[in-house]
């Protein structure tokens, strides 16, 4: 390696030390050390749990013991009442009054509790184990709402602020242009180093845009949310409450309490469970993710448990009829291959037989006494037997499907098919597990993956299924469960975002809008009436969907894109002629339409085949706009 | 090394007799714990008995200026609060304990009687003190409960064999409950 080129790099290596030390550094002077607790005390301050466990957990984040303490002190404030019938706690039912509280006291991450507990209730009741989801983006998109609106609350009352301040990430920032520069030199050298002379300069362009890059990488580095940082009010108070945890934790017999015992201990019980000395309860709860094998189900209007298998082994689980007859007919084609290899497959010599009874004949003995043929023909009888069986399974299978209705317990990904080795696998198929309100246990079925956004979890569908196969072919929700009526929960943006929209410095797009997929904004029926003939919808990611016939020819394509991306889309797709009154802006022409609503960006291509569509287009256009 | 009969036996006994030495040390912390905890709860009840002792005369004063004529009532509740301050010298935790419930009861036959007298009823401070009265009655009903729960584990601890032997030796012994009155025990009479 050249002297000058060791050198480039040993200062980029330097450097990024250099910046890496700085913020660790910032880490370090920012981390928050637990506050002397005060002297024990029983007097409770006017903070609520979930707060006190952040002060408790050292500013870093609420843990799950923050929505758990919340649940316990609204049970306490008489919100709701836990009843616990026998031995175990959690066997503990929530029962909602009739004439509860106002509301209208609540803070947003308790308002946020009480709606997912009420919206499980079935007949004001609901077990407290049966409050956990059943998807895990909704689970993680939920609690990271609550934990922000938690934080929020922290910083609104003082107790609390971003661990890495914004002047500190702009110096982070700033300083980040140094080792970005010095690595962006050392690869220009390397580029300049090793490139024919025809091709030299290029590592010049190559360093500016490696500094760009580095630059946004770093920066994202020092904007990441590291939690939150303790304001002096804040370990004050914090002090006082590790008081109250000392008081709490020197009775022995509090850890032991159940979650029922919240009606006679009121709002100790979930102060406890913030300050982690309530382990008892806080062990009998659970608000995240539930099992997939023994899931509760209100159909019938009871609550109830459901024991669910998922069925694993069988090639035959969820394949369509054709694909079947196909695996039939190459059993029996590999049978009849076998049964020609077992006539062609020499013989035994006669001498090692021995004497033969003229009865037999020698040429059948020999053609039965040879092993090798022998298990070829037991094979060949294996896979003839099996292929017609498969066959005429298949065949039944297809004309003879089953109507079942019930409430949808569980989807999950169950079958994948690879891509290719730089691309994920696809799932093709989903368990899909119902109760039908026949038994208690219950085994999944297979959905087709791209039904699987069709219904939630809770919702009460009617679906027709192939028994032998297990194949959903049909799929009607009959009515949305308590849950997907709640709006989705699921959220990518970042934790400080989250805390910002909760603070109302950011504003907010509806979650249930924001994970709308691009097929929900235009119906197939709506284009089947544009077009004149049968469509059927297929989506093909979140953002884009396509229209076809019934015999699969394309007709038109639409795509859905939100917030900054958003935007270079409109740049490209605003041309053609205005079409006044839809949305915020929207244009046609001949191939199709764009319009601009908020922050979505709605294009609608139309293909060869859709083409007879563009009259109808602003009516289609009018349509979109109104869903958005 | 062979050991004589008599050298392992005195072994055997020394380390037994330094293990139930360990075990005796262990139990009187944890006796000895649970009975700070005991005192330390009853301090938590003394604090709250004492802030109703100081909301009662100014109780007292402003019903006076509203229902002067309901002297029995009146009288009843300063002398209860006498009776109860008196109490708080007394070691018996029984006997405190009956001296404060009997202030609970006149408390409540005042806080009635005011149901008779609009004017008292809207009167700000009156309506201050009751809420001031109504909190420090639900502090005194939890700090019972976190006194009773001490008292509990320190019970079952000197009583449990062999801790009991423990507590026996060092005189370690678990106070009363501070239950409540026979009066709030008996069933609720309703007439109609």
């Amino acid at each position: 390696m050249p002297t000058n080129l060791a050198i480039a790099v040993a200062v980029a290596v330097l450097a990024t030390a250099a910046w890496a030390g700085l913020y660790g550094l910032i880490l370090l002077f920012t981390r928050s050390s637990a506050p002397s607790p005060a002297p024990a005390t029983m007097d409770l301050g006017p903070e609520p749990p979930a707060v006190v466990n952040l002060l408790a957990n050292r500013w870093t984040r609420p843990d799950e013991d923050a929505a758990e303490a919340t649940l316990l002190d609204l049970a306490g404030r008489r919100f709701y009442e836990i009843r616990q019938p026998g031995d175990e706690p959690v066997h503990s039912t929530i029962h909602l009054p009739s004439s509860p509280p106002s509301d209208a006291g609540l803070l947003p991450f308790e308002q946020r509790l009480l709606s997912r507990i009420r919206a499980a209730a079935v007949g004001g009741v609901v077990p407290l184990t049966a409050l956990t989801f059943r998807d895990a983006g909704q689970a993680r998109g939920w609690r990271r709402r609550f934990d922000a609106e938690v934080v929020a609350h922290a910083r609104r009352l003082g107790l609390s602020r971003r661990r890495i301040s914004p002047a500190q990430i702009a110096l982070l920032s700033v300083s980040a242009l140094v080792p970005s520069v010095a690595i962006g030199f050392a690869l220009a050298l390397q580029i300049e180093r090793t490139a024919a002379p025809e091709d030299k300069g290029g590592g010049w362009a190559a360093m500016v845009i490696a500094i760009v890059v580095l630059m946004f990488s770093f920066g994202l580095v020092a904007g990441r949310y590291r939690g939150e940082r303790s304001t002096p009010a804040g370990r004050e108070v914090a002090a006082r409450w590790l008081g109250v945890r000392d008081w709490l934790a020197g009775h022995d017999a509090f850890a032991d309490l159940p979650p029922a015992a919240v009606m006679v201990w009121d709002r100790y019980l979930g102060y406890g469970a913030a300050v982690h000395v309530a382990h008892a309860a806080t062990a009998a709860l659970d608000l995240g993710m539930g099992s997939k094998y023994l899931v509760w189900s209100s159909f019938g209007g009871e609550w109830h448990r459901v024991k669910v298998r998922y069925p694993r082994f069988f090639d035959r689980y969820g394949q369509r009829t054709a694909k079947l007859v196909k695996g039939g007919v190459a059993r029996l084609v590999l049978g009849g291959m076998l049964v020609v290899l077992t006539r062609t497959l020499p013989d035994v010599a006669p001498a090692e037989i021995g004497p033969l009874d003229s009865s037999w004949g020698g040429n059948d003995i020999s053609a039965v006494t040879s092993p090798t043929r022998l298990v070829a023909a037991l094979l060949a009888a294996l896979f003839i037997v099996w292929g017609l069986y498969r066959l005429v399974r298949a065949v039944v299978d297809h004309y003879t499907p089953v109507e079942i209705t019930g409430e949808v317990l569980w989807i999950a990904v169950w079958r994948t098919a690879s891509q290719g080795e730089d691309s994920p696998s696809v799932p093709w198929l989903h368990h899909y597990a119902l109760d039908s309100g026949g038994s208690d246990r219950t085994v999944a079925w297979g959905l087709p993956s791209e039904w699987s956004s069709r219904s939630s979890p809770g919702d009460v569908v009617r679906i027709s299924v192939r028994r032998w196969s297990r194949r959903v072919v049909a799929l009607t929700v009959l009515r949305e469960g308590a849950r997907s009526l709640h709006g989705g929960f699921d959220t990518s943006d970042n934790t400080e975002n989250l805390v910002l929209e909760a603070l109302g410095e950011r504003k907010s797009v509806p979650v249930a809008v924001r994970n709308q997929p691009a097929t929900a904004v235009l119906t197939a029926e709506e284009v089947a009436r544009a077009v004149g003939a049968q469509i059927k919808v297929r989506e093909i990611g979140p953002i884009n969907g396509l229209y076809e016939t019934l015999d699969g020819k394309p007709v038109a394509m639409i795509q859905m894109q939100r917030g900054p991306m958003a935007k270079m889309w409109w740049a490209a797709a605003k041309r053609g002629t205005p079409v006044p009154g839809i949305g915020d802006e929207a244009f046609m022409s001949e191939t199709g339409g764009a319009l601009r609503k908020a922050d979505a960006v709605v294009i609608l291509v139309l293909h060869r085949g859709g083409r007879t569509a563009a009259p109808h287009l602003p009516w289609l256009l009018g349509q979109v706009a109104t869903r958005l | 090394m062979n050991l004589s009969p008599m050298v392992i036996a005195v072994i055997v006994i020394a380390v037994v007799a330094v293990l139930v030495l360990f075990w005796a040390i262990r139990t009187f912390n944890v006796l000895v714990r649970q009975r700070n905890q005991v005192r330390a709860s009853w301090a938590q009840i003394d604090v709250q008995l004492k802030r109703r002792h100081d909301l009662v005369p100014n109780l007292v004063e402003t019903v006076r200026g509203y229902a002067g004529h309901e002297r029995g009532t009146l009288d009843a509740v300063v002398a209860a609060r006498a009776g109860a301050m008196a109490a708080g010298v007394d070691p018996s935790i029984d006997r405190r304990a009956a001296a404060e419930n009997a202030l609970t009861q006149t408390l409540g036959r005042l806080f009635a009687l005011a149901e008779a007298y609009p004017d008292l009823k809207a009167n700000q401070n009156f309506l201050a003190l009751q809420s001031e009265l109504a909190n420090t009655e639900d502090k005194i009903a939890y700090a019972r409960q976190f006194y009773n729960t001490a008292v509990q584990a320190l019970d079952n601890t000197a009583h449990s064999f062999p801790s009991l032997f423990v507590a026996g030796a060092t005189g370690i012994k678990p106070p009363g409950y501070f239950q409540a009155s026979g009066d709030e025990q008996a069933p609720v009479q309703v007439r109609f």
